[in-house]
């Protein structure tokens, strides 16, 4: 007897006939069978998830003896394997993906990050469980899930195709759009704390092209920091032959803006992208100053002081009290 | 011949890459403005998986705040948690028992080696399609990969997220019998590196699908921020290891390997001779692991104890993908003021807007794969 037959034996029963078996069975059960014996899923990774994910499907963990392939397209696969942080910005993309993929699909949230946000759901940009956004079937627990755990999950998911068992949790956040108010936090602003070289704002750009004559041409980051005084921003560049670094501040008081240096360092562009989408300074002369991690509508800059880590500015992104709630009601 | 190809003219044409797509190492989006086959100008769009590490860790203590740096570049965690203890070390100016720190330096090149083989594999995956001859490299790699793994479930018990390192020291010893296994690792492991270098080095699609493909100069490389391999296969000769050193670096014996044309294929060539010299690091190590304590810092019961003094303090260490540091504002209290993640992968691979256009639609993914780039690092 084959292993089909052996899988087969399960969900019906052979009867001898001369010259042939006959096989009875219902067919929801024979739908069940072959549904779930080939359970092709997505391959879409968000995080460190993802990497396990890859080895559970590489060499040593061998996910094809279940019957699985990867798809790289969501009309091809039935199921999403949820692997990594879900973020705000990528829970839309997820939505679609889920609905371009064709009934009966099947959903596993791997990894705490995708159950609950874990240590980030209390972050502004984090949501807290993918099943705010897409119903989810099993969850994997794990920082990150073993691969064994992967499978047990993913045996878990075909057992409960093969019984008929399927109920998907799912919850819709109420609140969300509403709170679009940043609310003020107690974090105390203090006096500045760097004791560093501070130059002019207006002297930025001579200073820096004067070094940068001087092989200074390692530009290694941009930042900034919320100081009672306005913010400071600081640049780090380095000559490489040397080993040598300058750091240099400068203080914007109660100004916003100060000069771009993307002209003469390639990289300052995405640096102050960054700075401008979570400080808020612009930057004159700046060829393309748009937001760069959250979404272009986003209301506020999360790095500044009085902003909330726990900020609520997405339909995705339940209140603390719903969150709560629906937590532990599983 | 191949200058009479006329590429027809189809107009403009806007397509978009991501950010679910196999081979965008993550949630990567790209869109390409394209003339025919041909790249004209891109855009990038990225923050899928920002999860604002730099706000989470204004809440924690200093204790608490390296297991979740190691979510940040999830293929190399180790060289998050060294760098973010390393700066608080010099800030505190808290020594480290010799012993602790060879224990560091062991894990974090272990983790160099299995991040470029993750780095490899996947760019098999890029060039050769999930289905087609790229597969197999991805396959081979990962069973090394998971050679590397066991030493460190061993050693820490959890597969790659170790936790091993803490302020003042590490948390787990290294054993005897862990140190005979990762002398069985060495040698298996060694001619195996070798073949892969050779067998890319030699293969011809490999060759044609990366020589002077996404060549980045190396006056671009310094002023864009590239550091790590991509910088070093453009012939910058810089490796934090060596020119700010770490750790106990300064008294190991490896070579800093070198590209010359600052192509694709250089890029990869220079991360696969990286592997050999961290095995160097690597056996230096195991065979003269000091005794002493694992720490210097006495058993704490309160994470609010350690309080680093006023000021403001920037210390990097090399990472795999380059340098990776931490610029720290204290307060004098236990949670930092501000504390800002340079992120190699996010600075590697802001060149991509600048090297892109003009190479073909099935260049971009040989590019981008060469950057390297981890997403939890990029976007933090």
């Amino acid at each position: 007897m084959g292993n089909v037959e052996k899988s087969l034996k399960d969900i019906g029963s052979f009867t001898k006939l001369p010259g042939a078996n006959l096989f009875t069975t219902s067919t929801t059960k024979l739908f069940n069978w072959a549904q779930k014996s080939s359970l092709w899923p997505l391959s879409f990774g968000l995080a460190c998830c993802a990497i396990e994910m890859m080895a559970t499907f590489a060499s040593r963990y061998d996910l094809d003896r279940l019957g699985m392939i990867t798809r790289a397209s969501p009309r091809q696969s039935d199921l999403m394997i949820i692997a990594g942080t879900v973020t705000i910005k990528m829970a839309e993309r997820i939505k679609t993906l889920y609905d371009q993929m064709a009934s009966p699909k099947w959903v596993i949230a791997a990894g705490s990050c995708a159950i609950s946000g874990d240590h980030y759901r209390h972050i502004y940009s984090v949501v807290p469980g993918v099943d705010w956004v897409i119903p989810v079937d099993v969850y994997v627990p794990g920082c990150p899930p073993r691969p064994e755990d992967f499978i047990e999950g993913i045996m878990e998911l075909q057992n409960l195709i093969s019984n008929g068992k399927i109920s998907p949790t799912y919850n819709v956040s109420t609140g969300g759009k509403n709170q679009i108010d940043i609310k003020k936090t107690k974090t105390k602003k203090q006096k500045n704390l760097i004791e560093n070289k501070f130059i002019n704002k207006n002297e930025l750009l001579n200073y820096a092209s004067q070094y940068k004559n001087k092989d200074f041409l390692y530009l290694k980051f941009i930042t900034a920091t919320d100081f009672e005084e306005g913010l400071t921003l600081t640049y780090v560049i380095s000559n490489t032959k040397l080993g040598e670094d300058m750091e240099f501040h400068v203080n914007l008081g109660n100004s916003l803006e100060i000069d771009s240096l993307s002209e003469l360092f390639v990289g300052a562009d995405w640096q102050e992208r960054e700075i401008y989408d979570l400080f808020g300074i612009s930057f004159s002369g700046h060829p393309n100053l748009k937001r760069i991690m959250m979404p272009e509508d986003w209301i506020g800059h999360p790095l500044k002081k009085e902003y909330d880590m726990d900020t609520h500015n997405s339909p995705y992104r339940p209140t603390r009290e719903e969150y709560e709630s629906w937590k532990t009601k599983l | 011949m191949e200058d009479q190809i006329v590429e027809k003219d189809f107009g403009d044409l806007a397509i978009n890459m991501g950010p679910q797509h196999p081979a965008t190492h993550g949630v990567f989006r790209l869109k390409l403005y394209l003339q025919g086959e041909r790249i004209n100008k891109i855009e990038a769009f990225l923050g899928y998986l920002h999860r604002g590490v730099e706000k989470l860790t204004e809440v924690l203590d200093y204790d608490m705040i390296p297991p979740v740096l190691e979510r940040d570049d999830y293929l190399s965690p180790t060289s998050n948690s060294l760098g973010f203890v390393n700066t608080v070390e010099k800030m505190c100016q808290i020594e480290v028992p010799k012993k602790a720190s060879y224990i560091r330096v062991l894990v974090a090149e272990l983790q160099r080696i299995s991040s470029h083989l993750v780095a490899l594999g996947t760019y098999g995956l890029d060039l050769g399609g999930s289905l087609g001859g790229g597969a197999s490299l991805f396959l081979y790699c990962f069973r090394e990969r998971e050679k590397i793994l066991d030493i460190m479930e061993e050693l820490t018990g959890t597969r790659f997220h170790t936790n091993i390192n803490q302020i003042g020291g590490v948390r787990y010893d290294v054993k005897i019998d862990v140190i005979k296994k990762i002398n069985d690792l060495i040698k298996y492991i060694r001619p195996i590196l070798i073949e892969y270098n050779d067998v890319i080095s030699k293969d011809q699609i490999f060759i044609k699908r990366t020589k002077s493909i996404g060549v980045i100069s190396a006056q671009l490389a310094q002023e864009a921020g590239c550091s790590g391999p991509v910088a070093r296969a453009s012939g910058i000769n810089f490796d934090i290891r060596r020119n700010q050193t770490y750790e106990c670096y300064d008294e190991l014996d490896f070579d800093i390997p070198l590209g010359t044309n600052g192509d694709s294929y250089d890029r990869t060539i220079v991360r696969m001779k990286e592997n050999l010299e961290s095995l160097k690091i690597i056996e230096q190590i195991i065979n003269g692991i000091p005794s002493g304590d694992l720490s210097s810092r006495k058993p704490f019961k309160s994470a609010k104890l350690l309080k680093p003094p006023k000021g403001s303090f920037y210390s990097s260490v090399e990472s795999p993908r380059g340098e990776l540091g931490f610029f720290i504002v204290s307060d004098g209290s236990s949670i930092p003021y501000r504390m800002k993640i340079r992120s190699p992968s996010f600075s590697n691979l802001s060149i991509i807007e600048k090297i892109l256009p003009g190479n073909f639609v099935a260049d971009s993914v040989t590019i981008l794969g060469s950057l390297d780039p981890v997403f939890g690092d990029v976007d933090r």
